[in-house]
Protein backbone atom coordinates (compact mmCIF):
# COMPACT_ATOMS: atom_id res chain seq x y z
CA UNK A 1 0.00 0.00 0.00
CA UNK A 2 0.98 3.41 -1.04
CA UNK A 3 1.37 5.99 2.08
CA UNK A 4 3.14 8.26 0.43
CA UNK A 5 1.40 11.67 0.58
CA UNK A 6 0.44 12.80 -3.41
CA UNK A 7 1.70 16.17 -2.46
CA UNK A 8 5.03 14.87 -1.20
CA UNK A 9 5.65 12.32 -4.03
CA UNK A 10 7.96 14.75 -5.69
CA UNK A 11 10.45 14.68 -3.19
CA UNK A 12 10.87 11.12 -4.58
CA UNK A 13 10.36 11.69 -8.34
CA UNK A 14 13.06 14.66 -8.22
CA UNK A 15 17.01 14.12 -8.13
CA UNK A 16 16.81 14.73 -4.89
CA UNK A 17 20.05 13.12 -3.17
CA UNK A 18 18.19 11.83 0.18
CA UNK A 19 19.40 10.51 3.92
CA UNK A 20 19.55 7.13 3.95
CA UNK A 21 19.57 5.71 7.51
CA UNK A 22 20.03 1.64 8.48
CA UNK A 23 21.10 -0.09 11.65
CA UNK A 24 24.77 -1.03 12.55
CA UNK A 25 25.23 -4.06 13.95
CA UNK A 26 25.34 -2.64 17.22
CA UNK A 27 26.23 1.25 18.18
CA UNK A 28 24.78 4.32 16.09
CA UNK A 29 22.73 4.05 13.29
CA UNK A 30 24.46 4.96 9.78
CA UNK A 31 23.65 7.30 7.94
CA UNK A 32 24.57 8.27 4.07
CA UNK A 33 23.37 10.18 1.22
CA UNK A 34 21.93 8.25 -1.68
CA UNK A 35 20.00 8.05 -4.97
CA UNK A 36 17.01 6.41 -4.74
CA UNK A 37 13.22 6.33 -6.90
CA UNK A 38 9.85 5.35 -6.06
CA UNK A 39 8.00 2.78 -8.16
CA UNK A 40 4.20 3.52 -6.46
CA UNK A 41 5.15 0.70 -4.45
CA UNK A 42 8.63 0.33 -3.29
CA UNK A 43 11.48 3.11 -2.80
CA UNK A 44 14.73 1.41 -4.85
CA UNK A 45 17.74 1.99 -3.52
CA UNK A 46 20.37 0.83 -5.35
CA UNK A 47 24.20 0.15 -4.07
CA UNK A 48 27.50 -2.42 -4.37
CA UNK A 49 27.77 -5.27 -2.33
CA UNK A 50 29.79 -5.75 0.26
CA UNK A 51 29.34 -1.59 1.48
CA UNK A 52 28.19 -0.92 4.63
CA UNK A 53 24.46 -0.11 4.30
CA UNK A 54 24.63 -3.65 2.11
CA UNK A 55 25.40 -5.13 5.25
CA UNK A 56 23.30 -3.36 7.54
CA UNK A 57 20.13 -3.73 5.59
CA UNK A 58 20.64 -7.55 4.80
CA UNK A 59 21.17 -8.20 8.80
CA UNK A 60 18.37 -5.13 9.93
CA UNK A 61 16.43 -4.44 7.39
CA UNK A 62 14.60 -1.37 9.19
CA UNK A 63 15.71 1.70 7.61
CA UNK A 64 14.39 5.53 7.58
CA UNK A 65 15.00 8.35 4.20
CA UNK A 66 14.60 11.56 4.53
CA UNK A 67 13.85 13.78 1.28
CA UNK A 68 14.59 17.52 2.00
CA UNK A 69 12.93 19.89 -0.74
CA UNK A 70 16.01 22.04 -2.12
CA UNK A 71 14.16 24.65 -2.47
CA UNK A 72 12.73 25.23 1.00
CA UNK A 73 14.41 23.04 3.86
CA UNK A 74 11.14 23.61 5.93
CA UNK A 75 9.51 21.05 3.23
CA UNK A 76 10.81 17.67 3.98
CA UNK A 77 9.77 13.86 3.90
CA UNK A 78 10.45 11.01 6.49
CA UNK A 79 9.89 7.46 5.35
CA UNK A 80 9.80 4.85 7.64
CA UNK A 81 10.42 1.55 6.08
CA UNK A 82 11.75 -2.28 5.66
CA UNK A 83 14.16 -4.13 2.91
CA UNK A 84 11.27 -6.31 1.53
CA UNK A 85 13.37 -7.72 -1.18
CA UNK A 86 17.42 -7.68 -2.09
CA UNK A 87 18.00 -8.38 -5.45
CA UNK A 88 20.85 -8.13 -8.15
CA UNK A 89 18.32 -8.27 -11.17
CA UNK A 90 18.26 -5.63 -12.98
CA UNK A 91 20.59 -3.61 -10.63
CA UNK A 92 22.91 -2.33 -13.23
CA UNK A 93 19.88 -1.00 -15.85
CA UNK A 94 18.28 0.21 -12.34
CA UNK A 95 21.73 2.24 -11.35
CA UNK A 96 22.45 3.63 -14.73
CA UNK A 97 18.74 5.37 -14.83
CA UNK A 98 19.44 6.39 -11.78
CA UNK A 99 22.07 8.26 -13.44
CA UNK A 100 19.98 9.61 -16.31
CA UNK A 101 17.90 11.06 -13.13
CA UNK A 102 20.57 12.23 -11.00
CA UNK A 103 23.33 13.41 -13.44
CA UNK A 104 21.31 13.52 -17.22
CA UNK A 105 24.02 10.63 -18.78
CA UNK A 106 23.26 7.02 -20.10
CA UNK A 107 25.51 5.68 -17.97
CA UNK A 108 26.45 5.23 -14.15
CA UNK A 109 30.28 6.55 -14.33
CA UNK A 110 31.58 5.31 -11.22
CA UNK A 111 31.21 1.63 -11.91
CA UNK A 112 34.13 -0.21 -11.58
CA UNK A 113 35.38 -3.18 -12.48
CA UNK A 114 34.30 -5.91 -10.25
CA UNK A 115 31.22 -4.44 -8.68
CA UNK A 116 28.48 -6.37 -8.07
CA UNK A 117 25.40 -4.20 -7.92
CA UNK A 118 22.49 -5.00 -5.89
CA UNK A 119 18.82 -3.32 -6.07
CA UNK A 120 17.16 -2.68 -2.26
CA UNK A 121 13.23 -2.61 -2.17
CA UNK A 122 12.50 -0.75 0.69
CA UNK A 123 8.29 -1.16 1.21
CA UNK A 124 6.95 1.70 3.45
CA UNK A 125 5.54 1.24 7.01
CA UNK A 126 5.12 4.90 8.41
CA UNK A 127 5.57 8.00 6.79
CA UNK A 128 5.37 11.76 8.06
CA UNK A 129 5.60 15.04 6.89
CA UNK A 130 7.08 18.18 8.53
CA UNK A 131 3.68 19.20 10.20
CA UNK A 132 3.58 15.30 10.92
CA UNK A 133 -0.52 15.69 9.50
CA UNK A 134 -0.06 11.97 7.84
CA UNK A 135 0.87 9.10 9.27
CA UNK A 136 0.43 5.58 9.06
CA UNK A 137 1.85 2.47 10.64
CA UNK A 138 1.13 -1.00 9.46
CA UNK B 1 28.90 10.13 24.87
CA UNK B 2 25.64 12.96 24.83
CA UNK B 3 24.99 15.60 27.61
CA UNK B 4 20.84 16.67 28.08
CA UNK B 5 20.50 19.86 29.13
CA UNK B 6 17.55 23.02 29.22
CA UNK B 7 20.40 25.48 30.44
CA UNK B 8 20.40 28.49 27.49
CA UNK B 9 18.49 26.57 25.15
CA UNK B 10 16.30 28.68 24.31
CA UNK B 11 19.57 31.32 23.56
CA UNK B 12 21.23 28.69 21.68
CA UNK B 13 17.99 28.37 19.12
CA UNK B 14 18.24 32.11 18.62
CA UNK B 15 21.73 31.37 17.74
CA UNK B 16 20.70 28.82 15.15
CA UNK B 17 18.06 30.85 13.93
CA UNK B 18 20.72 34.06 13.30
CA UNK B 19 23.00 31.29 11.63
CA UNK B 20 20.54 29.37 9.36
CA UNK B 21 17.45 31.90 8.83
CA UNK B 22 19.56 35.36 9.54
CA UNK B 23 16.78 36.55 12.28
CA UNK B 24 17.44 37.20 15.60
CA UNK B 25 14.60 35.27 17.58
CA UNK B 26 13.60 31.62 16.45
CA UNK B 27 10.23 32.37 14.38
CA UNK B 28 8.37 29.04 15.42
CA UNK B 29 8.31 29.11 18.87
CA UNK B 30 5.11 28.30 21.14
CA UNK B 31 3.67 29.13 24.41
CA UNK B 32 5.02 26.59 26.56
CA UNK B 33 7.57 24.59 24.53
CA UNK B 34 10.77 23.61 26.18
CA UNK B 35 13.43 23.19 24.72
CA UNK B 36 16.44 20.71 25.16
CA UNK B 37 19.79 21.18 23.88
CA UNK B 38 21.39 18.25 23.48
CA UNK B 39 25.45 17.92 23.35
CA UNK B 40 26.48 15.39 21.11
CA UNK B 41 30.38 14.31 21.07
CA UNK B 42 31.64 13.14 18.02
CA UNK B 43 33.30 9.50 17.93
CA UNK B 44 33.97 8.74 14.43
CA UNK B 45 33.31 10.38 11.30
CA UNK B 46 33.56 9.47 7.72
CA UNK B 47 33.95 11.77 4.65
CA UNK B 48 33.67 11.33 0.98
CA UNK B 49 34.61 13.82 -1.83
CA UNK B 50 34.65 12.62 -5.41
CA UNK B 51 34.73 14.71 -8.43
CA UNK B 52 32.09 14.94 -10.67
CA UNK B 53 33.52 13.51 -14.38
CA UNK B 54 33.15 15.98 -17.14
CA UNK B 55 30.12 14.62 -19.22
CA UNK B 56 30.62 17.49 -21.85
CA UNK B 57 33.89 16.30 -22.40
CA UNK B 58 32.76 13.01 -24.13
CA UNK B 59 30.28 14.42 -26.71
Amino acid sequence: MNIIPDKYRDLLDRPIVVSLATLMNEGPPQVQPVWCNFDGTHILVNTEKGRQKYRNMSRRPSVTILAIDPDNALRWLEVRGTVAGITEEGAFEHIDELARLYLGVDKYPFHQEGDVRVIFKIVQSGCRDRRGSQRAHR
Amino acid sequence: MVVETEEGANEHIDELARLYLGVDKYPFHKEGDVRVLFKIEPQRVATMELTMPDFSAST
